[in-house]
């Protein structure tokens, strides 16, 4: 022993400083943000590590698993049983625990307020418990930031059409934390719209995958719906809901099997309306704001018919398109971890005063 | 109390928001019954301005209910209930806060939430009379 203790030990010095070295950049390097998604029915948790998911789940996948029971829908009651089950599974797959979390983000608005009650009373105790720095995050601004998990991304400035069930809006897209809404509903959201006119149609809640699936198979010019025209670049969706209902109760009259005779064409002609509507707004957009990149974002984005049509617009203007990823389009924690992880950078952080807000512009 | 009857066309919501409004007097609680497309939120978009929203008024479909802020200060509610299964998620949001709380609540689609609703009430029913024309019976539930 006394013979290689001399040359252990100065190797053994190596290996200390090395893991030690390794384990001090690890800690710089490292800048983990847990975020929490709960703006309306899903309760979702994501951690992203130096600008990468590294895990992104949302309660029905891990409360089927956990519980096997059906989930109240829309109780925030709910949210509150999915939030320790959900933020765990998170940290478990991302392989961190909460000690290495740096900070913790959550969206402040818009959304049920009962909802984001939950997520912004978990982040803040989260916080406080941990003494880390808080962040909050608008949803409507993380679902365009959702461009920004994968590859790939598109460049600044591009305009971004947001659409869900309760939103719809053009954005200029100016840098990750700058964006200007140039035009939005001034009634319904287009989502909305969807799950209208399906419950009209007898199909079930939410319509928007029912109506798609079936206009897949039916011909878009078989009816014709009026295009509602708005100033400038807002949208209204009541007017085309209303001729829907009327062009129904006409049709049925004449013929009482003429919706389920007619679904697919239906479906197709209606759809087809909505998005020419979308799309007519969004490639004047591109050509007032001089803009060669365009994106989709919002549960509506999942939509196929709106995916090829955009995908035709882009090639017959010259432009650039961006869809993000179906899990990504829905309402998830991941694009809360981007938003956050943006804002991170920038030193944005709040503190405990801060309450969650319903109605938050994006600005 | 009479009931509130009246007949009109688009271009007479200014008009009809109006004559609700001196008809309500100061009872908080609206209840707007009729079917999809009868025209329930273009009713309380009107009623909105006469009361000095300036925000845009949107469907509250998603959001369930809407907070607009008046000239005045005050708040004012918009609900939309459409995608409630039962009375007991209302209560889970918290909506005894809004309804007890003096300030105006607009009400689509109030029929699962029936039992929560304070009294005195308005009940406004509006139905459909062809594409462009309403009928609107509006009466005072004490």
């Amino acid at each position: 022993m006394k013979v290689l203790n001399p040359i252990l030990s100065p190797l053994f010095k190596f290996i200390i400083c090395l893991l030690l070295s390794t384990f001090a950049a690890d800690m710089l390097q490292n800048q983990v943000i847990l975020a929490i998604e709960s703006s309306c029915d899903e309760t979702s948790a994501s951690v992203i590590i130096n600008g990468e998911v590294k895990s992104n789940i949302v309660s029905t996948q891990v409360i089927h698993e956990k519980y096997g029971g059906v989930v109240p829908e829309l109780a925030s009651r709910a949210h509150q049983q999915h939030i320790l089950p959900v933020v765990e599974t998170a940290l478990k797959q991302a392989k961190v625990t909460k000690n290495d979390v740096a900070a913790v983000a959550f969206t402040r608005g818009p959304g049920l307020l009962g909802s984001l009650l939950v997520g912004t009373s978990f982040a803040k105790s989260f916080a406080l418990a941990l003494n880390i720095p808080l962040i909050e995050v608008n949803h409507m601004q993380a679902h365009i930031l959702a461009h920004f998990i994968d590859e790939p991304k598109p460049q600044f400035p591009f305009i971004c059409l947001t659409v869900s069930g309760g939103h719809t809006q053009l954005v200029l897209v100016k840098s990750p934390l700058k964006m200007e809404i140039i035009g939005e509903t001034k009634d319904d959201a287009v989502g909305e719209a969807f799950d209208k006119a399906a419950k009209m149609l007898g199909l079930p809640y939410p319509g928007g995958p029912m109506i798609d699936k079936y206009a897949s198979e039916g011909n878009p010019e078989a009816f014709e719906f009026p295009i509602s025209e708005m100033p400038g670049f807002s949208y209204s969706f009541s007017g085309i809901k209303t001729a829907l209902l009327y062009f129904l109760q006409k049709r049925v009259n004449e013929d009482p099997d003429f919706i389920d005779n007619n679904m697919a064409d239906i479906c197709a002609s209606f759809q087809q309306t909505l998005i020419t509507m979308l799309l007519q707004k969004l490639r004047k957009a591109t050509r007032q704001y001089k803009v060669k990149q365009i994106a989709i974002a919002g549960g509506v984005a999942v939509n196929s018919g709106l995916r090829n049509e955009i995908q035709k617009l882009a090639e017959k203007e010259d432009l650039e398109v961006f869809i993000p990823q179906f899990q990504y389009c829905t309402d998830n924690a991941a694009m809360i971890a981007m938003a956050a992880h943006f804002k991170y950078l920038e030193n944005e952080f709040t503190d405990q005063k801060v309450s969650a807000m319903p109605r938050y512009a994006l600005h | 109390m009479a009931d509130f009857i009246i007949e009109y066309t688009l271009d007479d919501l200014s008009v009809v928001a109006g004559e609700l409004l001196s008809f309500a007097g100061d009872v908080t609680i609206w209840k707007f019954l009729g079917n999809l497309g009868a025209g329930k939120t273009t009713l309380i978009k009107e009623v909105c301005r006469k009361f000095g929203v300036n925000d845009v008024v949107q469907s509250p479909t998603f959001a369930i209910v809407n907070v607009y802020q008046t000239d005045a200060g005050d708040e004012l509610y918009h609900f939309d209930c459409y995608r409630l299964k039962k009375a007991e998620e209302a209560l889970d949001f918290g909506i005894e806060e809004y309804l007890y709380s003096d300030q105006l609540c607009l009400i689509e689609w109030p029929q699962v939430i029936e039992e929560l609703l304070p009294v005195p009430q308005l009940e406004i029913n509006i139905s459909a009379l062809g594409q462009n024309k309403r009928k609107l019976i509006a009466k005072i539930v004490k």
